[in-house]
């Protein structure tokens, strides 16, 4: 120890030994320090070789100068694209025509490779080679789609492209011995505006259906028997308000032939009077079938069961706006096929005095019968421009406003209309928003009940205090299972006054409460219906989605089904709350 | 030994040893990697991409054909439910805008897709879609048409080029979450015209892809 004091005493004697000490220890210290430093370093600099992906962000426009297509060939040559889709420029002269394979890319991301002179943008449909004599009623194509195909024509339809076909054998002007087949008349392709089947549209709107196929008055084999419209149609108080028309045809060939049928309240090519709507199903009834006829808003509803799917025209002269389409069933039995179409009158129906359902069918070889008038029925007691209103407290003395409000779903109604009588929440609380003429907003909340005799949610919710001149009030209902749009009473209402509130017919659907209704909507309803499905129990905890079942249970039966699902559709045709 | 000299070397001594405690800690640490928060949720990963096929157009031989492009979709990582998108063109330089859904054995959703919406308003240049996979259907991973886009120049048409963008509230949803997966959309370029260009204008110009966020 004392050996040890004294080395110390030596080296610490003096500021130069102590100087260079110091400067020792700082040098053996900086080892450690710099080999830490660099195993830093080295760290960084192998996450950024390993992990990260050569992301062009397609800044600035760059010119494609290799061979092998801009997939290989980023803007600074030479790098590949593993992530983001090509953002390039081929060179002066040439197009970018889509790789067949998915690029150059590790996650195989699309490409394009240039090729000189100007590409078609996609590839054209082939016209199809008839290999067998046309069998079907095939018309001459006249245009309506891109293609040059047949334009009404299917992927079903026995109408070779370019050329008149000949009447089934089976009609009624065929005879056992051989004769020449009466020719159809051919229908003025690319005038009705369906979809043809790759996809282009044709002229839209001029003629009604159907699409391509030929008119054969004397031998058509298929026809609409019968069609008729229950309840019998009077519009009132939003209350019964829903349809059903049901359309019968037959088919020599069997009702699994028939390919479409439409329903027409009031056909004017045919003398009638102004049309009232015109709705329509398909056997295929995937939505390019409707192109771009549908009315604005709506998609074709595929149907409950059977297959198919309908949906309501659009466009001058069809009378959408009188008319919406629910939603369909369709079976077919020997020669038979009957479909169910559920629609719904405008309240504001101002209708004819008499009027016409006509039916039109139209088999999978492009026969049809033309508009048929099958049933009169009267709309003149429809109501009129101004709702009938549900009388309200005055509120200036009981500072309350009556609401009656309709669910879409539930209610009381012809079995076959769906609607469930016996909602399981039936009490819901419900917010009202009174806004003033200079933006102020003042909220009231109360519970409605719902109402057996009248299918309808009754109540009174509060006038909040203090409400000055006039205002307009939205309503929606609040709480777990909140699921509509706001919807505005469509009054200007002012404390001093008694104003009088039409019945109230929320759109069912804004899970997530934004006021519109978005893809959104839609995936977390499906989430939920898949997760819910009793033919497929799922344990476990429910997506968050679906922790509130309620909201997607439009009519409230307990179950996320089908009916559902439509109402869902239906409403898609209203996407933004008032 | 002076005692200031003592008790230099004492905080010397104090400070060497915390420096080579920390190097040693650092360099223990090391195989362990870098420290990442590990959230409460999995954030849902964007590697879904829109675009239009071909991306850039030219019409500026006139006004009379209609020009078709295909909308695509490629998902990335994610197997979707659906696409919802919203489109903004001007009205004043383009005319009969029309949007084909793809909703056959074409279609990247298949043939039992549904649409859920198609509007085209001419007036404020809005075209909004919706598309999606049927209840009950697997979400679809990979790249693919979801619809077809045509339009033609209109005679009013003044600028010598336009795009048809990607706006905000364009969503593609996966089963389960409600946030979008969309990471980026390009818009379409189209070129009105020729005659008006400088010299130095490059034909086809590819602007920045869009980020959307949420």
């Amino acid at each position: 120890m004392e050996r040890l004091k004294a080395g110390f005493n030596f080296v610490f004697s003096s500021y130069k030994r102590t100087a260079a000490v110091l400067f020792f220890a700082g040098l053996v210290l900086s080892i450690p320090i710099t080999i830490s430093l660099l195993g830093q370093q080295q760290d960084i600099r192998q996450r950024a070789a390993e992990g990260a992906p050569c992301v062009i962000t397609g800044s600035g426009s760059f010119t494609d100068t290799g061979a092998g297509g801009i997939s290989t060939d980023g803007p600074g040559g030479g790098s590949t694209w593993v992530d983001s889709p090509q953002q390039g420029t081929c060179a002066a002269g040439e197009t970018c025509v889509p790789n067949a394979d998915s690029g150059g890319g590790s996650t195989g991301v699309i490409a394009g490779t240039c090729h000189a002179g100007t590409a078609p943008s996609s590839t054209p449909t082939p016209t199809p080679t008839p290999t067998t004599p046309p069998t079907g009623c095939g018309s001459i194509d006249s245009g309506g789609g891109a293609s040059g195909g047949i334009s009404g024509g299917d992927s079903t339809s026995s109408g070779i492209d370019g050329q008149p076909g000949a009447c089934p054998t089976g009609s009624p002007s065929s005879t056992p011995t051989p004769t020449p087949a009466p020719t159809c008349t051919p229908r003025p392709g690319g005038m009705d505006g369906f979809l043809s089947p790759d996809g282009t549209i044709g002229t839209p709107g001029v003629i009604a259906p159907p699409n391509g196929g030929s008119y054969c008055p004397n031998q058509a084999p298929t026809t609409s028997t019968s069609s008729n419209i229950s309840p019998v149609p009077i519009v009132t108080n939003g209350t019964a308000s829903e349809y059903k028309i049901t359309i019968t045809s037959t088919d020599p060939q069997g009702g699994n032939t028939i390919f479409r049928q439409y329903a027409s309240v009031n056909e004017p090519n045919t003398g009638g009077a102004q049309r009232r709507g015109l709705v329509g199903w398909s056997a295929v009834g995937f939505e390019k079938y409707w192109g771009s006829v549908l009315k604005a808003g709506t998609v074709a509803l595929r149907c409950i069961s059977g297959g198919g799917a309908v949906a309501i025209y659009g466009g001058a002269g069809f009378g959408s706006e009188y008319m919406s389409v629910r939603w369909c069933t369709t079976s077919s039995s020997g020669n038979t096929r009957t479909t169910e179409m559920y629609v719904s009158f405008n309240p504001n129906f101002t209708a004819p005095a008499s009027n016409t359902l006509y039916g039109f069918t139209e088999d999978a070889g492009g026969l049809y019968d033309n508009f048929k008038s099958l049933q009169t029925f009267n709309l003149a007691t429809a109501p009129t421009n101004t709702p009938t209103a549900t009388p309200i407290i005055n509120p200036a003395s009981d500072e309350g406003l009556d609401i009656a409000l309709k669910i879409t779903g539930i209610g009381e109604g012809a079995a076959a209309l769906n609607l469930n009588p016996n909602p399981l929440h039936p009490t819901r609380t419900f917010t009202m928003n009174f806004k003033s003429a200079q933006g102020q907003d003042f909220a009231s909340t109360g519970t409605l009940t719902y109402d057996a005799d009248t299918g309808q949610f009754k109540g009174t919710i509060p006038i909040p205090q203090g409400l000055v001149g006039n205002h307009t009030v939205k309503i929606r209902q609040s709480g777990n299972s909140a699921n509509m749009l706001w919807r505005n009473l469509g009054i200007a209402f002012n404390p001093s006054q008694t104003p009088e509130i039409p019945v109230v017919m929320p759109i069912l659907g804004d899970a997530d409460q934004n006021n519109t209704l978005n893809i959104n909507d839609y995936t977390a309803f499906i989430t939920c219906k898949n997760h819910y499905d009793p033919s497929n129990p799922q344990s476990g905890t429910p997506p968050t989605q679906c922790v509130e079942k309620e909201k997607y249970d439009f009519n409230d039966d307990g179950k996320i089904d089908e009916l559902d699902l439509n109402l869902l559709l239906s409403a898609f045709r209203s996407r933004d709350g008032d | 030994m002076p005692k200031k000299t003592t008790i230099l070397i004492l905080i010397l001594a104090i400070v060497t040893g915390v420096l080579v405690f920390l190097a040693v800690t650092n360099q223990g640490q090391k195989p362990a990697g870098p420290t990442v928060a590990v959230p409460t949720k999995a954030p849902v990963e964007r590697t879904a991409v829109l675009m239009f096929n071909p991306q850039n157009v030219d019409i500026s031989a006139g006004t009379t054909s209609a020009q078709s492009v295909d909308i695509m979709v490629d998902t990335g990582k994610d197997s979707i439910a659906g696409v919802q998108t919203e489109l903004q063109f001007d009205p004043k330089a383009l005319t009969n805008v029309k949007l084909s859904p793809i909703a056959d054995s074409t279609s990247f959703f298949g043939p039992t897709a549904v649409v859920l919406f198609n509007d085209v308003n001419v007036t404020t240049g809005r075209v909004s879609y919706a598309i999606a996979i049927n209840a009950g259907q697997a979400p679809v991973k990979g790249i693919g048409k979801i619809a077809t886009l045509s339009f033609q120049k209109a005679a009013t048409a003044t600028s010598s080029s336009t795009t048809i963008s990607f706006l905000e509230k364009t969503l593609v949803t996966i089963l389960g979450e409600n946030d979008s997966v969309l990471k980026s959309a390009a818009p379409l370029n189209i070129i009105l015209s020729q005659a008006t260009m400088s010299p130095a204008f490059v034909p086809v110009t590819i602007l920045p892809t869009t980020t959307l966020a949420q």
